[in-house]
C-alpha cells in the first residue's frame, strides 16, 4: 500500500506536530496506517456509499483524540490522506460538515490529476514520516 | 478484502438492551450512615459510569460498522433509518443521564470516569452525525457524487 497526502493534510500535520499537546499524532498515524494490509485500513466510518473505493473517517486515540479523513483507491492500492484534526486542545474542534467533506474529495481529485501530492514514507528508524513531492 | 456486511437488525436489538435504566440505592438514618451511604453510592456510580462508557464505545463501533452497510433497496433503507432512530434515542437517554449528574461537579464529587463518559457521549453524537451524513445528506451535496465517480475511474 502506497500512502499519499494532499498539501492541505501536510500543512495541518506540520502545524499540529509543532504543538506539544499533539506530539503523539505522528506515532498514531504510523501505528494505524503504515505496513498494514488493506483489510486493516478499511475500517472506521465510511462516508461514501456508491463505489468500491471507500472514503473513510477514522478516529485515532479514542474519545477526544484525532480524526483522520482518507480515501483508498483499491485497485491501485493507494491511500490518500486529505485531512486531520484533533478533537480537543487549542487546535481541536468539532465535527466537519458535508460541504467540507465534499470539498476534500474535490481537492484530492484535482491534486491527483495534476500530480501535486506528497508521498508519505517512513525513515530508516521507522519512527518519522518523510514527505516527498510527487511533482517531477 | 472489504469488511463483511454488518447485521443492522442485531445492532438494533443490542442498542435496546443497553438502554435499560439504572438506579442508585437510597436510605440512611444518621450522619455516619449518610456518609457511608454517600461513599457507597459514589463507588456504585463509578462502576455504572465505567460500564456505560464501555457500552457507548461499543455502540460507536457498531455505528462505524453500519456505515459499511450497502443500501440496495427500500427495505435496506428502512432498516438503516430505524437503526439510526434507535441509536439517537439511546444517545438522548444517556445524555439526559449524564446531565443529571452535573451537580456532582459543584459538590466536588466529579471524577475522571465521568469525564471519560462525557467524552464518549460526544463521540457518539459525532458518529451519529457522520452516519446521517453517510446515508442521508452527503450524496446530496452538489458535485459530490460526480467527484467520487471521477475518482473511481482513475
Amino acid at each position: 500500500m502506497q500512502i499519499f497526502c494532499t498539501e492541505g493534510f501536510h500543512w495541518e500535520f506540520q502545524k499540529l506536530s509543532k504543538n506539544k499537546s499533539y506530539k503523539n499524532l505522528e506515532s498514531e498515524i504510523i501505528g494505524h496506517f503504515f505496513n498494514k494490509e488493506m483489510a486493516e485500513l478499511c475500517n472506521g466510518t465510511r462516508l461514501n456509499g456508491h463505489s468500491d473505493n471507500p472514503y473513510i473517517k477514522k478516529r485515532l486515540n479514542g474519545a477526544g483524540g484525532y480524526r483522520t479523513y482518507f480515501y483508498i483507491l483499491i485497485k491501485k492500492e493507494c491511500l490518500y490522506f486529505v485531512f486531520v484534526h484533533p478533537k480537543t486542545g487549542s487546535s481541536g474542534y468539532e465535527n466537519i460538515n458535508d460541504a467540507k467533506k465534499s470539498e476534500f474529495m474535490k481537492d484530492l481529485l484535482e491534486k491527483i490529476q495534476a500530480n501535486q501530492l506528497l508521498k508519505m514514507t517512513l525513515d530508516n528508524a521507522v519512527n518519522k514520516i518523510v514527505f516527498t513531492s510527487t511533482r517531477k | 478484502m472489504m469488511m463483511p456486511e454488518p447485521n443492522i437488525a442485531n445492532f438494533s436489538k443490542s442498542l435496546k438492551m443497553y438502554s435499560a435504566p439504572t438506579r442508585l440505592r437510597t436510605g440512611f438514618a444518621d450522619l455516619h450512615t449518610l456518609k457511608k451511604s454517600l461513599l457507597d453510592e459514589l463507588k456504585e456510580l463509578k462502576k455504572i459510569v465505567v460500564k456505560k462508557t464501555a457500552q457507548v464505545e461499543k455502540v460507536i463501533e457498531q455505528l462505524e460498522e453500519a456505515s459499511w452497510y450497502k443500501v440496495e433497496d427500500k427495505e435496506g433503507q428502512a432498516l438503516i433509518l430505524g437503526f439510526i432512530k434507535i441509536a439517537y434515542k439511546y444517545y438522548g437517554e444517556e445524555k439526559r443521564y449524564f446531565a443529571s449528574l452535573k451537580d456532582l461537579k459543584s459538590l466536588g464529587y466529579w471524577n475522571q470516569e465521568l469525564d471519560y463518559f462525557g467524552n464518549s457521549l460526544d463521540d457518539l453524537e459525532e458518529t451519529l452525525s457522520d452516519i446521517e451524513s453517510r446515508f442521508l445528506t452527503l450524496d446530496k451535496v452538489e458535485g459530490f457524487k460526480e467527484t467520487m465517480d471521477k475518482l473511481s475511474k482513475l
